[in-house]
């Protein structure tokens, strides 16, 4: 049995909470890899090889460019 | 990740550098008997990483406290010379498992400590010997250049902290003494740490914390990108800084929220503790009471027995004895009346007239006839048949039954027959004497035992007063006293809190509100190039959306968690109390207060759990927690453990070693204190790995060990 | 002079080692003690008097024999103390003793074959002792063992 990383666990709560995005028009492929990018700088965060600052910083430019 | 082996040299109780032990996966167990060298090998465990030991009654000592106490007694006592060094060390081999971008490394953790002799007097004093830090060193293989590495000091502890966090640490492994500091189950707030220590819930803060910051940057670069855009740039950059501020002052009030919540919920805690005290200061009274009361019925009764016994003695040495005797006494009252019966012979006898001796009338006739009736012969006057006659006349014979000796008899008969006819009466009565008495003396044991019953558990409850709420109750009034003035400021404290949170509740709620309001009025303003996309308009929606869903999200994963602790402890538990009768129910995690209970099927709460019952339940938890923990992270960590079942029975405790063999990829278990012949028992069970027996030995043979010559072994028995 | 009259000056005998053996270890002598570890029996009478009557009982009966040393004590302790059972032991002798009624002017008889019945008795409760050592110290052995003895006709 493939043990669920903590990356898979808290992008399945994302998608859980939220229905697969279905109660919105916005594009689920976009909302599916914003949650994706926001999920690997938590990790980053956590692990302290970043600070929540500048996860915000880099998930706001990353927005940038998806968008 | 595993551990792959521990060598000890000179450490404790363990003499010489002989002393190695490699672990498999699965469940490794270490045991022995009394005082075999158990916890010292923990002790070796956490003093390689950590500097320090588990010492019962001090809790944590660095091995600068320790000192010499650290090396082994024989070494020191075989050291001959001025200036003799002594290594005390302990090596571990730790080997992390291959993640998604590496590669297993193997490290080997060394610790060693170093004393050197000063002089030849006692090897036992510390003054004897210098002593220094310890010190630590790491050696591993690089793996992007393939180099042995050797990392000290600083860069060591890094190392060492990145392979067992000391978030984690506390759970993985403690010694059986310290699992209750590790989760009070009276205090909530231990779970509740425990939980956030060691779970990935608070990932959901951090998560939250990043979009919502990304979402109001967004917002407020979007807002600003559309006000240039705006028919009236004035007004909207004013309504844009007033939401601004707005926004702000929602962040503070967020924050002062959640500290203040912090602070209420720990003098709610406080308030809880001060509560049970002033309750337990209470009870006790009422306990007193009715311990003295008690202990004057007790005193009654055995006054009651006193005066009983007295009786029995008197009763017995003055007629019960003689039961069994009526026999006897009948043939006694037959002896009398034989005598009556021959006396009344007698005197029958003496109413007969015998042939030869004429009554006295008849004489009288024979004299004066002058004649002799019986041989019919003349009896003339004055002649000496005549005489012969006449003598017999007045012949005074006494009635054989008038004779001094039987007329003695007859007054003892006499007598004795009036004694026995008493003694008869009383005689009768003995046997229903005795067994009224018998069911009295009964009937009263029986009240004395229920009284000293009911003392044996007034006295349990008052212990329980000292023990758990640990109150000196002997301070009495004053305890109280001082209590019940704490209740009252935390009340008040806690009455302030509350008041202050509803206050930013409601600043937040009204804050929000007018947000709204300026937004809309925002939106209401006419923009000039309506073809212009502003991207953070765009972006703004998405952000805007996953923060708000996000925000949700903690709390429900927290209660998931929660949930999934509480099955996957109640799965093991089961499995343990199954195999124990005397345990029952399940285990239930309060989700408000985060108390841990034990309850019935109808989830109503168990009364009579004792410690056994505690460590299982505490175990269980732990034992989720970590797994559960192992599962999300990307690690596994082996789980190390010092008698953490010396509360359980024997069936209890395999059953949940067992279930340590299930749960986690390695467990080292050291062990209860077991003889060496249950050993063959305990090697038979497939889900023991290994298997290790300590024992202390001395090379001189003697029956009695001491310092200087006893001295721990390791062997394997399974492996 | 009445039969109990002349018993009283006379002393009843008994041997040293039953003296040892089961008097002291039953009877407390001096008058009634009040801790729990008292013994059954305050006076060495009473204790004597429990032999004689168990000796009657279980019809042994056994010479004091010559020799020997011994202690004795009166009669008449027993007749000032113990009510009814002086007149008792009386009876019994009276039961026992091959002179029939002619016993009860004959006080040397009703001493002797008191004496010699104690004597019996004080063996049987010297074997009981012997087969299991224990077998009276708690108190309730003596109600126990009245209450098995036969009663019947």
């Amino acid at each position: 049995m493939k043990k669920q990383t903590i990356n898979d666990k808290l992008l399945e709560s994302i998608t859980k909470a939220t229905n697969n995005f279905s109660d919105t028009s916005l594009d689920k492929i976009i909302l599916l890899e914003i949650s994706k990018k926001l999920v690997d700088y938590v990790i980053e965060v956590d692990s302290s090889y970043t600070k929540e600052s500048g996860a915000a910083t880099s998930l706001e430019n990353d927005l940038y460019h998806k968008i | 990740m595993l551990i792959k082996s521990i060598k000890l040299k000179n450490f404790q109780c363990y003499y010489g550098d002989k002393h190695k032990i490699n672990f498999t996966e699965g469940l490794n167990i270490i045991t022995g008997s009394i005082a075999s060298g158990k916890s010292k090998l923990f002790d070796a465990f956490y003093w390689v990483l950590n500097d320090m030991i588990f010492v019962t009654g001090k809790e944590w000592v660095s091995t600068k406290g320790l000192g010499i106490s650290l090396v082994n007694d024989k070494a020191k006592y075989e050291s001959q010379s001025v200036d003799d060094l002594i290594e005390t060390s302990v090596e571990m081999v730790v080997n992390t498992t291959a993640g998604r971008n590496s590669k297993p490394i193997e490290y080997t953790i060394r610790r060693e400590y170093l004393i050197s002799r000063r002089s030849m007097k006692d090897c036992f004093d510390s003054s004897t010997w210098t002593t220094s830090t310890s010190t630590l060193t790491v050696e591993y293989v690089n793996q992007k250049n393939s180099n042995h590495e050797i990392a000290q000091g600083q860069e060591a502890k890094e190392i060492i902290e990145n392979l067992f966090p000391s978030k984690i640490s506390p759970y993985i492994w403690f010694q059986g003494e310290a699992l209750d500091k590790l989760i009070d189950f009276d205090n909530k707030g231990t779970l509740r740490k425990a939980i956030d220590y060691i779970s990935y819930v608070p990932l959901y803060k951090t998560m939250n914390n990043i979009i919502t910051t990304v979402d109001s940057k967004i917002s407020k670069s979007a807002r600003k990108q559309i006000g240039k855009l705006s028919g009236n740039v004035k007004l909207y950059n004013e309504l844009s800084r007033q939401i601004e501020e707005k926004n702000n002052s929602i962040k503070n009030n967020k924050q002062l929220l959640e500290d203040k919540s912090i602070t209420l919920g720990e003098r709610k805690d406080q308030m809880e503790e001060v509560e049970s005290a002033l309750s337990a200061l209470a009870e006790f009274p009422k306990l007193s009471e009715e311990k003295i009361e008690i202990n004057n019925d007790l005193i009654n009764i055995n006054d009651e027995l006193e005066r009983l016994d007295i009786k029995e003695r008197k009763r017995f040495s003055s007629l019960w004895m003689l039961y069994g005797t009526k026999k006897s006494l009948q043939t006694a009252a037959d002896r009398l009346i034989e005598f009556e019966d021959h006396r009344q012979s007698l005197i029958s006898k003496e109413y007969e007239l015998p042939e030869d001796v004429p009554g006295d009338v008849y004489i009288n006739k024979m004299l004066k006839n002058e004649l002799c009736m019986i041989c019919d012969r003349p009896a003339e006057k004055d002649s000496e048949a005549y005489h012969n006659i006449k003598a017999k006349l007045n012949r005074k014979i006494k009635p054989e039954y008038l004779t001094p000796e039987n007329e003695q008899i007859n007054t003892e008969v006499l007598t004795f027959k009036a004694k026995l006819g008493t003694l008869s009466r009383n005689y009768d009565s003995i046997k229903s004497e005795i067994i009224a008495h018998k069911k009295k003396l009964n009937d009263l044991y029986e009240e004395r035992k229920i009284f000293k019953d009911k003392l044996d558990s007034v006295n349990d409850e008052i212990d329980k007063l000292y023990t758990k709420r640990g109150i000196d109750v002997s301070e009495g009034a004053k305890t109280h006293r001082n209590k019940h003035g704490e209740y009252v400021t935390l009340n008040e404290v806690v009455r302030n809190l509350n008041r202050k949170i509803e206050t930013y509740r409601a600043s937040l709620r009204d804050a929000e509100m007018q947000i709204a309001k300026l937004e809309s009025e925002q939106s209401k303003i006419q923009r000039v190039n309506t073809d212009v996309n502003v991207v953070e308009e765009e972006i703004a929606k998405y952000t805007k959306y996953l923060a708000n869903h996000i925000s949700d999200i903690e709390e429900k994963e927290y209660n998931k968690l929660i949930g999934h602790i509480e099955s996957d402890a109640n799965i093991n538990f089961e499995k343990i109390t199954s195999v124990n009768r005397t345990i029952d129910g399940k285990i239930k995690i309060d989700r408000e207060t985060f108390r841990v209970l034990n309850v019935n099927e109808e989830g109503r709460e168990l009364q009579n759990y004792n410690t056994g019952h505690y460590t299982l339940m505490k175990m269980c938890i732990i034992n989720a927690i970590i797994s559960l923990t192992n599962n999300y992270k990307d690690e596994s960590y082996p789980f190390i453990t010092d008698a953490p079942t010396s509360n359980l029975d024997d069936k209890a405790t395999f059953a949940y070693l067992e279930s340590i063999s299930e749960t986690f990829v390695q467990s080292i278990v050291i062990t209860k204190d077991i003889s060496e012949d249950e050993i063959e028992e305990i090697k038979q069970k497939k889900y023991i790995s290994s298997l290790f027996f300590l024992k202390i030995k001395n090379d001189t043979g003697n029956e009695k060990m001491n310092r200087k010559e006893a001295y721990s072994t390791i062997t394997p028995i399974k492996n | 002079m009445s039969l109990v009259s002349e018993l009283s000056d006379k002393r009843l005998k008994y041997k040293t080692i039953h003296r040892e053996g089961i008097l002291d270890k039953f009877c407390g002598v001096q008058g009634s003690q009040r801790i729990i570890d008292r013994k059954y029996f305050s006076q060495l009478w009473e204790g004597y008097t429990w032999a004689a009557i168990i000796g009657f009982i279980n019809d042994k009966r056994i010479p004091l024999g010559s020799g020997g040393k011994g202690d004795a004590f009166k009669f008449s302790v027993i007749n000032n103390n113990g009510g009814e059972l002086a007149d008792a032991l009386i009876l019994l002798a009276l039961s026992k003793s091959k002179k029939g009624y002619k016993c009860l002017t004959d006080p040397e008889e009703v001493i002797n074959v008191i004496e010699e019945y104690a004597n019996g008795g004080f063996e049987i409760i010297q074997s009981k002792i012997r087969e299991d050592e224990s077998h009276f110290n708690n108190p309730d052995a003596f109600i126990e063992e009245l209450l098995e003895r036969n009663d019947e006709n």
